[in-house]
């Protein structure tokens, strides 16, 4: 490094010297994105993905469907099926867009310091649902990226009005995920009406606003259907529709509850240190609004079957985690007292402990069922043992900050399992689901091969249009003149028609592990043990003379 | 237990949001409004819910309610920030809003806990309670439809419906949990509604040496209002256990306890010989209700009947809000500017706040609006004459409260085009009266405690001034007499109608006339003496005041045929319960307070509170039966019965809800039972419409069908031809669907009115039983089955072409 006024500090200046914090940033925004790609390809369709597609392709046809909500990348999405069939393409358009939130992060560093901000996005890169969410091509798509620059937008004065004004647009065309944030700078400027400046930007964030909802009105040119706010619309649908199999409170539990508890705790401590001094920096105030708004919006939706209030409030948390992290990681580092010796002894007895209590655990969840009294007896004696060594390391002051391995280890292992599972498998995960049947495609290429006319019943159409895209198919509930029937299980087969051979489903559900703990336990150790249960259909062929 | 917890963290998390405005309103008060923030947040939420749906801008489910919600802290916190006393409000009121949380958290869950043994949704009107909830949370459009009477919207005061649905939503708990849980609110919030007003009434009646009996005469109050009821129970309980002296029970007016003699049926007990109960207490099947009906050809309800009951009537729901207009007349009452027009100019805020709070009076409970708007005008009116000289307080006074009507009025204008009042005058009531004895069970214990309010006029005594108010206040008695004896004139027969009035019934009139007498008087003169004691005086008197106007008049409304005075006894002597519950606390802590300072009429507290306490007989007998000695399983859910008893018909009202669309019409029973004659013909054997389970599914799902309960429908919409025929119309489409041979007549009766879905439930099946439906399957789809019951759907666009 050159130390500038001295001499020969030009000279060495021209060597090259790369700091440790571009290339951690670096390597945490490839991870970023790494863990995103492979779900653009492998991942099945499913969730809110499946409803969407279907809604964008029957825009495509000219069909009005309550299912084409038109934020922005419905709208491009429903272009790009005009020049392919394939998800594929919108979920680049998907992954491209999610791409940039490192950069949104990047520019928060003022705010978040630089530790901080690397931190969160290192957290969103281990974020399961985001990563679902952040590539697929639902209606949402572009949510976490337009929560995150809008806040770039809101903590940077300088950006320039007319830029108000696209933002503004983005925003009323997108999904429900950047409410809370919308929600929590209100209630600043409400708090702190000095804060709002009330010039050209103020306009031209109104203008932009305007051209959104006239945007979403007209539904991008495909035609009026009443007053349309997207990402209201968007966010009263994920009350009613069923966008996941797994609600958000599961979908927590199994994939986020570390970012969760930890975020929420940052939180906590920032507001408490906030009121024990008496003052907060309007851009605190409005990360702890916008977790508190996010939190509520999750809370309200705890029986919900969606995804965006999940990812809604991970990002927030992620925010207040970063920041806490790094300050303690600091903290930790600064503390000369810390008695690693005893730490170690007390961690390593606690970690045997608990590892002969799990594997015990792990074997009745293989078994499903928990063992004799005096097994139980014995685990329960090993947790408590070990839970006393971790007490003790709490207790004393020389060894109490290791406790903060524990958990960033702990909590770490589980995110990063949880998020590879998506990020790498995802026909195995609950989280898309539901998802297009491993049949469909059979169906859907024997249609196209063979070319005749579908007649769906309409108690199975939303399933099957986005199987069936390209097909000539017609939703009927008599059978008419089609060559081929896709039929409700539960219905009669109809007279003249013949019962395709083989089993047939639409839709595939991946139930979550909410069988209690063990089955929780048992699906942490094989992510591959939960139920698959299909939707079954009829397929009918005309019976031969 | 997840769904309680989640609805009692929502009411707090409203009652939290609305401290800001409870503080601007009631700064005054011990609790700074903390015990009224319950009602009001919940009032203010629900108006802009109505309103922003019926703008169409807010959307259709649960997430229509989460903005209103999230909109409401918004306001909240734009109120907080702009007033620089919140904080230290805030700060001086901490340990009473934590008293109010505990208190609305006791009182929500021991109401849950009582609940939870009697939960079904069923009997009495319960159903039409749940259809309202159902259609203000289901409706594709505001203001709500009507399930009972497809392509109508509502015609009723529905707010409070629409509250609990508030609460219902957001918290995300099914509509049959949320009825229970929404009477639990209402019981709770009453509880702390009531509190927060009388400590503030207690502590500013007493003045600074008086703190230390707010709490304990807040206590009471709850107590007074939701806890004691009919001291008939008394006789109740004694005749249960086989001790009836005959003549003390003919004294008291409850001849029906004591058994019948041989050849005699009425008035008096047929049931089995003694003893009659196995327990402690009365064990007879709803021995309680009588408490109710006491005084013939009226209803003589009281909150502890209506919350054990469990129908979530408007009148039950409104209890917290008239509190809240009480407490909003205290607030005003307790000022000393002039209230003028450019008061509003002022704090605008503050006016839109007490004209939307005014206003939801009606919409809650119309029968509400006079009484405590009339309150409120009159503590605008007091306050004036305090600051001003008469005239120009009068003014003044109009000034104030033109606009606050008026925005009350134009504020809940979409609901007022859709209502229909079928209130269609004041009459002359020129029936016998009511029996002394029978009031004195009713009515007794709390207009005792609420006379105790005249201990304060007595000390000091100002005789001169005492004379001439008497006088001043024999007009509130001689006004109404005055009407009576012209509308008597006009409707009646004078000399008939003081004929018909037995001795008893002007006794009774004559003691109600006394007690307003002596309450007035002593209004005026506290107020003239600019006494706080005032406040709590004027509502005793305004409850004497409408126990005596019920024994004068009645509103004309449906039951004007048959039981001309039973909604107007019913509804009066509500407001009177409420109105006495408050000044009667207060009145009973100012006189216990002077009989420990030595002072003589402080001693009338003690038979006064015996009397109290014998009230609480109600309670403790009523309660341990209505839930038959607490026993059995316990549920939360209404339609819990309904999945246990008949689980098909359960599921069937699940898919119902689960899968057809808000704004489908549903074809179900009409109520009426066929069967077929020797000729074949179908023809009806059983008319019987309301109080049954016709229009079960509509009310249970909030989706519309043709008709539902016939009679309520005529009395909510007026007794007139065209509704008769409308209503027999569609009658007799529904049943021709289900009786006619030809299955392509149901086709036919759903293409007509628009149904998609024609349900063969249970029900249908009782009521058109014998082979008396066609097979519907061969020109209808099969949507959903179970068990034998079935849901069919038209086919779209090919309706019959199947066949």
């Amino acid at each position: 490094m050159s130390e500038p006024g001295r001499p020969g500090g030009a000279a060495q200046g021209r060597e090259l010297a790369v700091p440790v914090s571009a290339v951690a940033w670096l390597a945490v925004a490839v991870l970023f994105v790494l863990m995103r790609l492979g779900p653009v390809w492998q991942a099945p369709v499913g969730g809110a993905e499946l409803v969407h597609l279907s809604g964008a392709w029957q825009a495509r046809e000219g069909i009005a469907d309550p299912r084409f909500v038109p934020t922005l990348f419905q709208a491009l999405s429903t272009l790009l099926l005009h020049w392919s069939t394939s998800e594929v393409p919108s979920r680049v358009l998907a992954f491209l867009a999610t791409a940039t939130l490192p950069g949104a992060l990047y520019f928060l560093r003022p705010q978040l310091g630089n530790g901080g901000a690397l931190l969160a996005l290192l957290f969103l890169a281990f974020d399961g649902p985001g990563i679902a969410l952040g590539v697929s091509a639902s209606a949402m798509a572009f949510d976490l990226t337009l929560a995150a620059w809008l806040l770039v937008a809101l903590a940077r004065p300088g950006l320039p009005a007319p830029a108000w004004g696209g933002v503004a647009f983005l925003v009323s065309t997108g999904g429900p995920a950047t409410l809370p944030l919308i929600a929590a700078a209100a209630l600043l400027a409400a708090i702190r009406p000095g804060l709002v400046a009330r010039d050209m930007r103020l306009a031209w964030a109104g203008a932009g606003a305007l051209a959104g909802v006239t945007a979403t009105t007209l539904r991008f040119g495909l035609g009026v259907d009443g007053l349309r706010i997207a990402p209201f619309d968007l966010f009263a649908a994920g009350f009613e529709e069923e966008w996941s199999t797994a609600t958000a409170l599961e979908s927590v539990a199994l994939y986020t509850w570390p970012l969760a508890i930890g975020g929420i705790a940052a939180g906590v401590l920032r507001g408490r240190s906030a009121l024990r001094e008496r003052t907060i920096e309007p851009f605190d105030l409005l990360l702890l609004l916008w977790g508190g708004a996010a939190l509520l919006w999750f809370l309200l939706s705890l029986q919900v079957h969606s995804l965006a209030p999940v990812v809604a409030l991970s990002l927030p948390l992620a925010l207040h985690l970063g920041p806490a992290a790094a300050r303690a990681v600091d903290a930790v580092a600064a503390m000369k007292r810390v008695n690693w010796r005893l730490a170690g002894g007390l961690l390593g007895a606690a970690t045997l402990l608990a590892m002969i209590a799990t594997m015990n655990v792990l074997k009745w969840a293989n078994r499903g069922d928990v063992g004799s009294d005096r097994e139980a007896a014995l685990v329960a004696g090993l947790f408590l043992m070990a839970a006393g060594a971790l007490a003790f390391l709490v207790l004393d002051r020389r060894t109490a900050p290791a406790l903060l391995v524990v958990a960033a280890a702990a909590g770490g292992a589980f995110l990063l399992s949880a998020s590879m599972g998506i990020a790498l498998s995802g026909r195995e995960e609950p989280v898309p689901s539901p998802l297009v049947a491993p049949q469909a495609p059979t169906l859907r290429r024997q249609a196209l091969e063979v070319g005749h006319r579908i007649a769906v019943h309409p108690d199975v159409a939303p399933s099957a249009t986005w199987i069936f895209r390209g097909v000539p198919v017609e939703v009927m509930p008599l059978p008419g003149d089609a060559d081929v029937l896709v039929w409700p299980a539960s219905l009669p087969q109809p007279q003249g028609w013949a019962p395709l051979e083989g089993s047939w489903a639409l839709e595939a559900r991946i139930e979550p592990a909410t069988g209690g703990a063990l089955d929780y336990i048992a699906w942490l150790v094989d992510r591959n043990h939960l139920n698959v249960s299909q939707v079954p259909v009829s397929v009918f062929v005309r019976a031969s003379e | 237990m997840g769904p309680v917890m989640a609805f009692w963290a929502v009411a707090l998390l409203i009652a939290a949001l609305a401290l800001p405005i409870a503080f601007t309103l009631f700064r005054r008060f011990p609790d700074a409004g903390a015990g009224l923030s319950f009602p009001l947040g919940l009032a203010l939420v629900g108006f802009g819910y109505f309103t922003l749906r019926v703008a169409s801008v807010l959307p259709a489910g649960r997430a229509g309610y989460v903005l209103a919600v999230a909109l409401f802290a918004l306001l909240s916190a734009t109120v907080a920030a702009r007033d620089r006393r919140f904080w230290a409000t805030l700060r001086r009121s901490l340990p009473a809003l934590m008293i109010t949380a505990g208190l609305f958290t006791l009182a929500f869950f021991a109401y849950v806990a009582f609940r939870s043994f009697r939960p079904d949704v069923a009997g009495t009107e319960q159903p039409m309670d749940f259809m309202y909830l159902n259609a203000t949370l289901e409706s594709p459009a505001y203001p709500p439809h009507d399930p009972w009477l497809a392509g109508q919207r509502a015609s009723y005061y529905y707010f409070g419906y629409l509250q609990v649905g508030v609460l219902t939503a957001v918290s995300g708990v099914k509509s049959s949990v949320g009825y229970n849980l929404g009477l639990a609110y209402t019981f709770a919030a009453a509880a702390t509604a009531i509190a927060s007003l009388v400590a503030a009434l207690t502590r500013c009646s007493l003045g600074r040496r008086g703190r230390r009996w707010a709490v304990p005469a807040a206590g009471v109050a709850v107590v007074m209002l939701l806890g004691i009821g009919s001291l008939s129970a008394v006789f109740e309980w004694a005749a249960a256990h086989g001790h009836y002296n005959r003549d003390v029970f003919e004294l008291m007016g409850v001849e029906w306890l004591i058994p019948c003699e041989p050849g005699v049926t009425g008035n008096c007990f047929s049931g089995p010989a003694d003893p009659r109960t196995t327990a402690w207490y009365p064990t007879e099947y709803w021995f309680w209700w009588r408490g109710t009906r006491i005084i013939p050809d009226t209803i003589t309800e009281f909150p502890f009947f209506s919350f054990m009951l469990g129908d979530l009537h408007p009148h039950v729901m409104a209890i917290p809000l008239v509190l809240l207009a009480l407490g909003l007349s205290a607030a005003t009452w307790r000022g000393r500017s002039l209230l003028r027009l450019q008061s509003h100019l002022r704090s605008p805020f503050t006016g839109v706040v007490l004209a939307l709070l005014l206003g939801a009076l009606a919409f809650q409970n119309a029968w509400d609006l006079l009484t405590f708007s009339g309150a409120f005008a009159l503590a605008v009116l007091v306050r004036n004459l305090r600051a001003a000289p008469p005239g120009r307080a009068l003014v003044a006074t109009a000034g104030y409260l033109g606009p606050l009507f008026a925005l009350a009025v134009v504020a809940y204008l979409p609901w007022y085009l859709d209502f229909s009042s079928q209130a269609s005058g004041l009459y002359p009531y020129a029936g016998r009266g009511t029996r002394p004895a029978h009031a004195f069970l009713q009515f007794g214990p709390l207009l005792l405690a609420g006379l105790l309010t005249l201990v304060p006029a007595a000390r000091p005594f100002d005789r001169d001034a005492a004379a001439r108010f008497v006088a001043h206040a024999a007009w509130v008695l001689l006004l109404p007499m005055a009407l009576w004896v012209a509308l008597t004139i006009y409707h009646h027969d004078l000399s008939e109608a003081l004929q018909a009035r037995r001795a008893g019934g002007w006794v009774t009139l004559g003691a109600y006339g006394a007690a307003t007498w002596a309450l007035v008087t002593a209004f005026l003169l506290l107020a003239w003496q600019r006494r706080a004691a005032a406040l709590p005086t004027g509502m005793a008197a305004a409850g004497a005041l409408l126990l005596f106007g019920a024994e004068l008049f009645l509103i004309r409304d449906v039951f004007f045929g048959g039981t001309p005075r039973l909604n107007t006894v019913f509804k009066l002597t509500y407001q009177a319960w409420v109105l006495l519950s408050v000044a009667g606390a207060v009145g009973l802590a100012t006189a216990i307070r002077d009989a420990r300072t030595g002072h003589a009429p402080g001693w009338l507290a003690v038979p006064v509170g015996a009397l109290l306490v014998a009230g609480l007989a109600y309670p403790l007998t009523a309660a341990p039966n209505r839930t038959e000695g607490f026993s059995g399983g316990t549920a939360i859910d209404g339609l819990a019965f309904l999945a246990r008893d008949d689980p098909s018909e359960y599921a069937l009202t699940r898919w119902v809800h689960d899968h057809t669309a808000p704004g489908d019409i549903i074809l179900e029973a009409t109520g009426r039972a066929w069967r077929r004659d020797e000729n074949g013909r179908p023809v009806i054997y059983d008319s019987r419409i309301d109080y049954t389970d016709a229009g079960r599914i509509a009310a249970r799902t909030g989706r519309q069908t043709l008709i539902g309960w016939y009679s309520h429908e005529i009395q909510w919409r007026g007794d007139t031809e065209a509704n008769r025929k409308e209503f027999n119309r569609r009658q007799d489409l529904v049943d021709s669907a289900y009786t006619s041979p030809d299955p392509l007549r149901a086709v036919e009766v759903m293409k007509e009115t628009g149904a998609r879905y024609l349900v063969v439930g249970r029900v249908e099946l009782s009521r058109y039983a014998g082979d008396i439906m066609p097979p519907f399957e061969t020109v209808l789809e099969i949507a959903f089955e179970s068990g034998g019951l079935r849901v069919y759907r038209l086919p779209e666009g090919g309706a019959g072409t199947a066949r």
